[in-house]
């Protein structure tokens, strides 16, 4: 089974839920493991009532599972910091303000954020690591970009074309340590990506997209959990049986057309908070968890 | 179907608006924008709905095929319905910087800028300007547009403009393109002073009573107010019925649901919050839609957090 599972979808379909039950599972079955965030809004400590910090800690209901806030938004101040500090006394002030703007935006975040991935991807005592959120195609994209951007900015600065991006050798990631990385990422043994998607039409395309766009970079090791699935026996009522008979449209069409395993999970009546509910939830997740050493 | 009776939502009525719609991907954006303009133009104003959703849900939803030219909707009289591409307007979008670029610039600058154009940042600016074409056109009484452009892009169409035009005039462009940005930026500003005006447009989230889905809504409409952009709607979607709660399962999370609801107004404040309550078939035709528009933008009391 692969060392590193990223888990990847929209806010607010459950991947928190899921790639925390599933950290719970892996240490249950006797893995050293740790689980990883980088949302700023993070919400584990709240689904594990203990504290989280930036630093690995022990999750003292879990024995085996160690927990990690990342804080990509302060990742990526030190990052614009960096790339800003060779230009001041060279731009006037004004224009700093423009690049620093420029580079305060979505994708800087997210690049900061995968290069502490990368961090945690290349070291660290653990069996298993796993990811709640996951670097989108477009981030990995990015990265495999040419380098050497600094020396540029300036001139970039005084386009129209407005970026958001910076120069990427600023990161404390060197090439080498990101093409790594990226390896990693494709090789079936050692990365499993998580799609977790909502059993409705619109959710459909969106994921299959998201899944397309990996594979065409060579990450190919993807499986997908359909979450919030209507159990038959609570569709009692015409109107969830109605809507039970819609999920089951989208499902079928998540399951001929995603390209790994793909498997249900219940809609369950209470929200995922405790060390119980990720238990409960964690039996439907379908890993080869138990093939412990 | 009837007329409906009952006290149109406010934010809806009056004349020239800007109706956005921004939310997470999935949450129901499209299909409250379509809702909102068909009932903009049963209300007897002209009204344009855009799409920026490839796919062109808005035509599943509408049954009626939806174009790149706004064409006339069948069946709701005074609605018109286009698509924006974000891909096509993204190649047209980098072609038109990199051409001027070439102008200006020597070729390993406009090669690292057509790099650093491949940001999804660049797709959001490029659809903004054509957004920009429609949100300032008088042709059209009321537009729904069903995204809305972030707090980052609207800093970014803001900023580095100004400098652009600076930089043309001192070193290195033509009087024409110096011209040609100030008419650029002047258009801007018209666009950011009619965004920045509640009398004139709306700006609405739609959201699950969820922590994490109201908690990313939370932090993008207070990046909005930090540019002077004042949410003023809040939809919250796939509200459980009470009714048809009667399995244990669907009565637990409908009580869920509704601790989260009175706190939406105190978390957005100065928006008016509305509900729209989960439909038992997707929302497909125009009846569907009406009784959703009815639902959300007419039968509930102003800031209602109740009344489903």
């Amino acid at each position: 089974m692969a060392r590193h599972l990223f888990f990847s979808g929209k806010g607010g379909v459950g991947k928190t839920s899921l790639a925390s039950a599933t950290a719970v599972r892996l240490a249950d079955a006797g893995w050293r493991t740790l689980l990883v965030t980088t949302d700023p809004a993070s919400n584990l400590a709240d689904v594990f009532e203990q504290q989280i910090g930036a630093r690995p800690r022990p999750i003292g209901a879990v024995p085996g599972l160690d927990a990690q806030e990342l804080d990509a938004e302060a990742a990526a101040r030190t990052y614009r910091e960096k790339a800003l500090a060779p230009l001041r006394g060279l731009l006037p002030e004004e224009m700093l303000r423009t690049v620093e703007e420029q580079m305060s935006g979505p994708c800087t975040v997210e690049i900061a954020g995968f290069d502490e991935f990368v961090a945690c991807m290349l070291d660290g005592p653990h069996d298993r690591v796993v990811f709640d959120t996951a670097p989108t195609g477009h981030t990995l994209r990015l990265l495999g970009l040419p380098a050497a951007w600094s020396e540029h900015i300036e001139d970039s600065a005084h386009g129209s074309g407005q970026t958001c991006i910076g120069p990427v050798d600023q990161l404390q990631t060197s090439k080498e340590q990101y093409d790594e990385a990226l390896r990693r990422l494709r090789d079936r043994e050692d990365t499993l990506f998580v799609f977790v998607s909502q059993p409705e039409r619109t959710a459909v395309q969106e994921t299959l997209r998201a899944s397309q766009e990996l594979a065409a970079l060579g990450i190919c090791n993807q499986r997908l959990y359909i979450n919030g699935v209507i159990p038959e026996e609570a569709a009692a009522h015409p109107f969830f049986r109605s809507r039970r008979d819609m999920q089951r449209g989208a499902i079928a069409e998540l399951v001929a057309r995603f390209p790994g395993e793909a498997d249900e999970v219940p809609l369950l009546e209470e929200e995922v908070k405790g060390v119980r509910m990720l238990r409960e939830l964690g039996k439907w997740v379908s890993f080869d968890v138990h093939a412990v050493r | 179907m009837s007329t409906p009776s009952g006290d149109r939502s406010p934010l809806l009525g009056g004349t020239g608006r800007r109706i956005f719609f921004a939310g997470k991907g999935g949450v129901g954006k499209t299909t409250l924008a379509v809702a909102a303009a068909v009932d903009a133009a049963s209300g007897g104003r002209r009204t344009l709905l855009l799409t920026t959703d490839p796919a062109a849900h808005i035509g599943a939803v509408l049954e009626c095929r939806v174009g790149d030219e706004p064409a006339p909707v069948p069946g709701v009289d005074g609605l018109w319905a286009a698509r924006i591409d974000p891909r096509h307007e993204t190649e047209r979008y980098k072609e038109q910087v990199l051409a001027d670029a070439r102008e200006r610039y020597a070729p390993d600058t406009v090669q690292r800028m057509a790099e650093e154009l491949n940001s999804p940042c660049t797709e959001e600016i490029a659809v903004f300007r054509r957004f920009l074409t429609y949100l300032l056109s008088d042709a059209y009484p009321v537009v729904v547009f069903d995204t809305a452009p972030t707090g980052h892009t609207l800093r970014l169409l803001e900023l580095p403009l100004s400098y652009s035009e600076q930089l043309a005039v001192k070193a290195h462009g033509s009087e024409e393109s110096a011209a040609v940005d100030r008419q650029e930026a002047a258009r801007f500003q018209q666009a950011l002073a009619l965004l920045r005006d509640p009398s004139r447009t709306v700006f609405s989230f739609v959201v699950y009573p969820e922590a994490t889905p109201l908690a990313e809504a939370e932090r993008a409409a207070a990046d909005l107010r930090g540019i002077g952009l004042q949410t003023t709607l809040v939809v919250v979607n796939q509200v459980l019925p009470e009714a048809v709660c009667v399995h244990p399962l669907f009565r637990k999370r409908f009580e869920m649901q509704q601790r989260y609801l009175p706190e939406i107004a105190d978390r957005f404040p100065g928006a008016d919050v509305r509900i729209a309550p989960l439909q038992e078939r997707d929302v497909v035709g125009l009846d569907a839609v009406r009784r959703l528009a009815e639902a959300v933008f007419w039968r509930q009391p102003a800031a209602s957090g109740a009344g489903v």
